[in-house]
């Protein structure tokens, strides 16, 4: 896994490995997103990035952080491709934590929105 | 806060070119685009959500317009009592799947209870979809994030559709 650096978006990758008492998945790899994500199609970049993210989540019994609270920018386009990666982590049985900043408007309306999806291994935290 | 009404500040889009529209959406939410009077440049968070609006406008417009006539998608800015008022123009092939899309995507969110509701359905929608779907998401974040109510007109020739969406300054 590594870092993703596309146009004005980064996408930085750490594996945070976890003891047995701090939960059933034994590590946690963390996604964080810093810049603006402001291309027409973002998914032709990044979903092949979010397929080897849940491949190396399933092999190593890892849980997935999103981490967008350093994010300045996002379109709409962007956050489509982000809610078809956290459906297919759901799906995959890959727990999901998204991570966002409350005092920005945006991210506290567009990630809160997220609730409806909530279950089945995803849940929201703010920072 | 009733703003006076100032003149437009109008911005032209030649091509569709993503980069530009980000840039200007990034001088309209540092309030660089501004010239100062009239316009509430000191209000963070309403430039933020006007910032939102332009973009998802601009983007639209820069996905479904007919640029093959070698005409220009247009901005405009202008403070109309107490509101913003962003319009975006762009030229449209006559009959346009994606402008009757659009069309009926207004109605739709019109229909429903509220922009949050309508936002949290197209989330779902999109989830539930194979990937590689269209967003359909800007105009639904302009209501919900941005707070505005949006129209639509197509002139009478369908080659030019106009967006108009209206902030009301808080």
């Amino acid at each position: 896994m590594h870092d993703l650096s596309e146009g004005d978006l980064a996408i930085r990758q750490r594996t945070v490995s976890l003891s047995a008492a701090e939960g059933r998945r034994d590590a946690v790899l963390e996604l964080t997103w810093l810049g603006r994500s402001v291309d027409q199609q973002p998914r032709e970049k990044l979903a092949p990035y979010f397929q080897q993210a849940l491949s190396e989540a399933l092999t190593d019994r890892a849980r997935l952080e999103l981490h967008f609270e350093r994010l300045e920018h996002v379109n709409s386009s962007t956050i489509t491709a982000i809610i078809q990666f956290i459906q297919e982590a759901k799906s995959r049985k890959v727990p999901v934590t998204v991570v966002f900043d409350p005092t920005r408007r945006w991210q506290r309306l567009s990630f809160e929105a997220l609730r409806v999806l909530s279950g089945g291994g995803l849940e929201l935290r703010s920072v | 806060m009733a703003l006076p009404l100032t003149s437009a500040i109008v911005e032209a889009l030649p091509a569709p070119d993503f980069r530009q529209i980000d840039q200007l959406r990034a001088r309209v939410e540092d309030g660089s685009l501004f010239p100062g009077e009239g316009f509430p440049s000191e209000d963070s968070e309403l430039r933020e959500s006007l910032a939102i609006v332009c973009g998802e406008l601009l983007e639209n417009a820069a996905k479904y317009s007919d640029w093959t006539a070698g005409r220009s998608v247009s901005l405009t800015l202008i403070v109309e009592g107490a509101d913003l008022v962003v319009r975006v123009e762009n030229p449209v092939r006559p009959g346009d799947e994606h402008v009757r899309e659009l069309l009926m995507g207004l109605a739709w969110l019109e229909a429903q209870p509220s922009a949050a509701v309508a936002y949290q359905h197209r989330v779902m929608a999109i989830a539930a979809a194979r990937p590689g779907g269209p967003s359909r998401l800007g105009l639904l974040r302009i209501a919900y994030e941005a707070g505005c109510s949006v129209v639509a007109e197509l002139d009478p020739t369908e080659t030019l559709l106009t967006m108009v969406a209206r902030l009301p300054v808080r």
